[in-house]
């Protein structure tokens, strides 16, 4: 029973825990953090059970009410939605696990509201991820950013302005795709994404499905940060508080790059927007300048967590560059590195956190040697995320460059499989910089010369860095049982091309 | 990934590295010489030809293949692992330990690996766990040039990937298997890649510039791993490709002639590397069965005696702190246990009777010959002229004997350093005397006979008379304090200027956009009549700021719109 | 170097040199420099020589340079 309606539970879940904070906080203040951290651990479980299930029976859909599309809301909880929902709740739960010593840092007295808008974001992210309705996916894109413009907000001095910013633009995003879904309807009469599947092959010529593509792409092109349009993404990165840093910066993204993966390869096709039109080059020359963009700026950075930033919009460029290559590796390769990224990021920005909050500053230029003594097993997570990002194997971050690199092979687009090479020694340089920081230099003599106690940081933020850290290792070790899963995520009709 | 895999020999070194930091302080340098020791008998426990699989995706994996070759290799390079041991017992830290089992995993990894999976993984984890043995030195010399050895390496890595990629695409298999030189992108990548760890020039520099300023041990090991498991996967993919005889031979130049200038002992020691190398890669590409033979005993020997000269040249750098031929001088009393050891080493390299220099070095310079390759054996001769005068003849003259310009008192050495010393000297003796220990094992049936009156007379003139001219023109030897530019000018004097472009380019680049912009935007207002809105005026800045760089809000929404117009130019326009 | 180093050297040299005149008198000859004499103490001293000297002249050309000529990085 509990199985059919899982697609609506995992988000609603969220929905109901994002009421129940305030009202039970206003109450009891403390109450706030148990409540989120249960409500993730239990979306992570049911998120477990439905990809299991999926993977089992096939997939489950859901109708809103009872109302059958196109006059309904359709859920689809298929093989890769099922797996985006896994990825993300997972890594939330443990973002949120890690959350509790960092909001009562930054953000005193204020846990109740901000317990209470993480969940709101996580309803959005999960909706998106979930719903099977164009205008659905809509709704809840606005719900996600309106509480990421809110979490942002509230860090440092700047973060208001960057929010400020990343509000413009995202509304602005928001819009276009509005506007593209608008055109979409009134060509076809419906909004739900499989009817569309199948009526779109009947329209091809009409060039209001092609602005609307296009109008759709950018939309969700912002969302995504392809680079030229990620200039909301380093100052809300760098300013927002540690815990949203952790949260956003590896989820948010990636909702929006599941989203692109689903409109473009399972409303409107691979034939229509690969081959009758130029858009899947566009979308790879874009992610492949973008990789190259972010990690150039990501080694000018003095500051660790706007150096993540930036090595973020490059991360996201490699996704990118799969879902443009627009063939089976390609396929793998986005897939494969939407996991892989989630975890190394959320682990990079948790540590940057942790840093943050034992020396009060990210400031990589100050870092040095002591920190190998002090946090010995946070500098060995990081050392471990920082492999990954390289693309050292066995770590996991290894085997999505191996298939992106096979996709541009296949392809014969030798300029992006440069890219992907050159960007990996690029990686290495603001990587191993730290690195070499940590664990070779010797503090400034001016430093007073007292005997460096270990000071790791607590149990609470330690271990989510671990796990997911160990996280890596096993993902890379288990690489191939994953891929052989990516493959029945991928639409009809692409395994034979 | 099955369990058979966690059998292979290079896994016993893995273990280690990551055992040792967690033993007591006690136990851990004597216990670090356990683990190559497990992996030397796992190497001889399997039946030749026996091969270890694992089964990944599509493919399948060749993770310990037992060929007569691979563990004479596997060998020599546990056994140069016990000794660096031996040699570094009295090391407190566990860093410089760790690293070096990581690395001799790696390559022991590498010597075992069947298919080019196995070999990349391996190959990528020595070029890290190496650079740790440069870093660890913590001068400021030491950290660049240990970065710039890392990116050189990791650059090497990536034209192997890449070649290995093309191969797999185009043969569909991982296996490795001897190439024809048919011009072949990918067989060229892979060998660029591999070129790159042998240290051929142009591709050489990073050797000279990071094992100087190395660790006193971790010199050590450096000097045995890298560049010789290249040497066995060339001989295992290029054989008989002759161009390698002439790269060969212009590097045993090469490192002779660079050589001659260098002023740092360990950098005349890192040169002849390449020097020696130089004969191994000559005789991979002559291909024949006895120089295959020549290069495999060759390298076997090298590693020896080379640990041993770096054993010695390290005590002389643990004991009075310089290593450059100005400042040393005067120490031979002092120092007479490590000088002559060390001259056991020097007169192995050389290739005097008696040590596995002459019984493995001639077997290269005769297959040359047999093959018919005149030239090149009388310019390997000539190389020989000259390891003999600098390692035999220039180091230990103006490091030990020579008036100093002032009075040095070395230090005691730590006693283990000196029994490391002892057990390659004593290695290199036996198998000089004892040649058929080696020559056994060999890959090949050995049809060489070193000790016969023509070869005794050849090389005791070329020895005497090397020696003789050395001593009329020593003078002229003398170190000078001066530094060789190599080819790894192209990328450190651009170093300081490409360092500037990263942050000035993109800086011009933020301000073009602006401009650009700028005008657009005026002109829009003029047609439209909307509000104006505020711009911001950049300035001159040296240093990346995110606060005085960072894109204004116009500016990041201008180039949304440019997206937008590019999608729409390319979808319904062209 | 003391004279009886001298002395010795001498004797290894007619020791070579007897090998070589009589011992490996009917030696096949396998190269082209088996024919010239003495051949091996030329290659030796000559070669020694010309490797100083080369390297030396290559170095004043254009390869050494002052010790610190890299710190500016």
């Amino acid at each position: 029973m509990i199985e059919k309606n899982l697609p609506a539970i995992i988000p609603l879940l969220f929905l109901f825990a994002s009421l129940i904070i305030p009202l039970l906080g206003v109450w009891k203040k403390n109450l706030a953090y148990p409540i989120a951290a249960l409500t993730a651990l239990t979306s992570a479980i049911l998120s477990l059970y439905g990809f299991v299930f999926v993977i089992l029976t096939g997939p489950i859909n859901y109708y809103f009410g009872g109302w059958i599309p196109p006059v309904g809301i359709e859920y689809v909880y298929d093989h890769l939605s099922s797996f985006v929902v896994l990825v993300i709740n997972f890594v939330a739960l443990f973002v949120i696990a890690y959350s509790y010593q960092p909001v009562e840092k930054e953000l005193p007295g204020k846990q109740t509201a901000y317990y209470s808008v993480v969940m709101l974001l996580l309803t959005g992210f999960n909706g998106m991820i979930i719903t099977g309705d164009l205008f659905n996916l809509y709704v809840f894109i606005e719900i996600s950013s309106l509480a990421s413009y809110a979490l942002i907000g509230v860090g440092d001095k700047k973060a208001p302005f960057a929010a400020f910013k990343y509000l413009i633009i995202g509304t602005i995003g928001a819009s276009f795709y509005l506007l593209g879904i608008g055109y979409l309807y009134f060509m076809s009469g419906t909004l739900n994404m499989n009817d569309l599947y199948n009526i779109l092959p009947h329209m091809n010529d009409s060039p209001t499905i092609i602005v609307a593509l296009i109008l759709i792409v950018v939309g969700l092109g912002i969302k995504m940060a392809i680079f030229p349009m990620h200039g909301w993404l380093p100052d809300s990165y760098t300013h927002a508080p540690s815990s949203s840093s952790a949260l956003i910066a590896p989820i948010g993204t990636k909702v929006g790059a599941y989203a692109m993966i689903r409109l473009l390869y399972f409303v409107f096709g691979l034939n229509y927007f690969s081959q009758e039109l130029a858009v899947s080059d566009l979308i790879a020359i874009f992610s492949s300048a973008g990789i190259i963009f972010g990690s150039i700026l990501a080694i000018a950075q003095k500051e660790m967590k706007r150096m993540l930033a930036y090595s973020s919009v490059a991360q996201i460029g490699y996704i990118g560059l799969g879902i443009g290559l627009a063939n089976p590796f390609g396929f793998i390769g986005a897939v494969l590195h939407l996991l892989n990224h989630a975890f190394m990021k959320a682990t990079l920005f948790m540590v940057a956190g942790s840093i943050i909050t034992k020396e009060g500053h990210s400031d990589i230029f100050k870092f040095d040697d002591t920190y190998r003594k002090k946090y010995p097993w946070t500098m060995a997570a990081f050392t471990v995320a920082a492999l990954s990002m390289v693309g050292l194997p066995p770590l996991a971050g290894f085997f999505s460059k191996w298939y992106l690199a096979l996709g541009t092979i296949e392809n014969s687009s030798w300029l992006f499989l440069a890219v992907i090479l050159i960007s990996s020694l690029l990686n290495a340089v603001y990587f191993f910089r730290i690195l070499e920081k940590v664990y070779m230099k010797s503090p400034d003599a001016s430093e007073v010369k007292e005997e460096v106690k270990r000071n790791e940081i607590q149990f609470s933020m330690l271990m989510p860095i671990l796990v997911l850290a160990i996280g890596l290792i096993v993902l890379g070790i288990l690489n191939f049982i994953i891929v052989e899963h990516i493959y029945k995520m991928m639409p009809e009709g692409m395994f034979s091309l | 990934m099955q369990i058979s895999m966690f059998i292979a020999p290079a896994y016993y070194m893995i273990l280690g590295a990551l055992v040792l930091p967690l033993l007591p302080k006690q136990i851990r340098a004597g216990s670090f010489m356990l683990f190559p020791l497990i992996a030397l008998i796992t190497i001889w426990s399997f039946p030749e030809g026996y091969l270890i699989k694992a089964d990944f995706l599509n493919y399948q994996l060749i993770i310990g293949e037992f060929s007569r070759l691979n563990r004479i290799f596997g060998t020599i390079f546990s056994i140069i692992a016990i000794i660096g041991g031996v040699y570094s017992y009295h090391l407190k830290e566990k860093g410089q330990q760790s690293a070096a089992l990581l690395y001799a995993g790696g390559a022991l990894g590498v010597t075992f690996a069947g298919d080019y999976f196995t070999l990349f993984i391996f190959w990528e984890l020595m070029a890290v766990a190496s650079t740790y043995l440069v870093w660890a030195r913590r001068t400021n010399e030491s950290i660049n040039a240990g970065m710039r050895y890392l990116i050189v390496h990791l650059f090497g890595g990536s034209l192997l990937l890449a070649g290995i990629i093309l191969n797999i695409s185009n043969t569909g298999s991982i296996i490795i298997t001897s190439l024809t030189p048919d011009g072949s992108l990918s067989s060229w990548l892979i060998l660029l890649g591999v070129a790159l760890n042998t240290a051929i020039p142009p591709l050489h520099a990073w050797l000279a510039d990071a094992y100087p300023k190395a660790t006193v041990t971790g010199a050590v090991f450096l000097s045995a791993f890298t560049t010789k498991s290249a040497v066995l996967i060339l001989i295992k993919i290029f054989a008989g490709w002759e161009v390698l005889i002439f790269f060969g031979v212009m590097m045993a130049l090469y490192g002779v002639v660079y050589a001659v200038l260098a002023n740092d002992i360990r950098e005349i020691l890192a040169y002849h590397i390449i020097s020696q190398v130089g004969y191994m890669v000559a005789g991979v590409g002559i291909g024949t069965e006895m120089a295959i033979n020549g290069t495999t005993a060759h390298a076997f020997s090298h590693i020896l005696y080379k640990a041993l000269l770096f054993m010695g040249a390290g005590v002389v750098l643990h004991t009075t702190g310089r290593s450059k031929l100005t400042e040393l001088g005067g120490i031979a009393k002092k120092q007479p246990i490590t000088l002559w050891l060390y001259m056991i080493g020097a007169f192995s390299i050389s290739g005097f009777p008696l040590f596995n220099g002459f019984i493995s070095k001639s077997m290269v310079v005769s297959a040359a010959g047999e093959a018919h390759f005149d030239t090149a054996m009388l310019l390997l001769l000539l190389a020989s002229v000259g390891t003999f005068l600098h390692t035999g003849l220039k180091l230990p003259y103006f490091t030990w004997w020579s008036k100093s310009k002032e009075e040095i008192e070395p230090t005691k050495p730590p006693v283990n350093m000196h029994i490391g010393m002892l057990l390659a000297a004593i290695l290199c003796t036996l198998f000089g005397v004892y040649p058929t220990l080696l020559y056994d094992y060999l890959p090949f049936t050995v049809n060489y006979e070193p000790y016969t009156i023509y070869h005794l007379t050849e090389s005791v003139q070329i020895l005497t008379f090397t020696f003789i001219a050395f001593w009329l023109l020593r003078k002229k030897l003398e170190g000078e304090p001066t530094v060789a530019l190599d080819t790894d000018w192209f990328y450190r004097k651009p170093a300081q200027f490409v360092q500037r472009v990263f942050v000035d380019g993109v800086e011009a680049a933020f301000n073009f956009i602006e401009t650009v912009s700028m005008d657009f935007s005026q002109k829009l207002i003029r047609v439209s009549r909307n509000p104006l809105m505020l711009f911001n005026k950049s300035e001159e800045e040296r240093d990346y700021d995110p606060d005085l760089h960072r894109a204004t809000t116009h500016l990041l929404l201008m180039l949304i719109i440019l997206s937008f117009a590019v999608f729409y130019i390319f979808s319904l326009i062209i | 170097m003391k004279k009886w180093h001298w002395i010795l050297l001498g004797v290894i040299t007619l020791i070579t040199l007897f090998a070589e005149f009589v011992l490996l008198a009917d030696y096949p000859k396998k190269h082209w420099w088996s024919y010239v004499p003495m051949f091996y103490i030329l290659w030796g001293f000559v070669g020694c020589v010309a490797i100083i000297y080369i390297s030396k002249w290559l170095g004043k050309l254009f390869i050494q340079r002052k010790e610190d000529y890299y710190d500016a990085d």
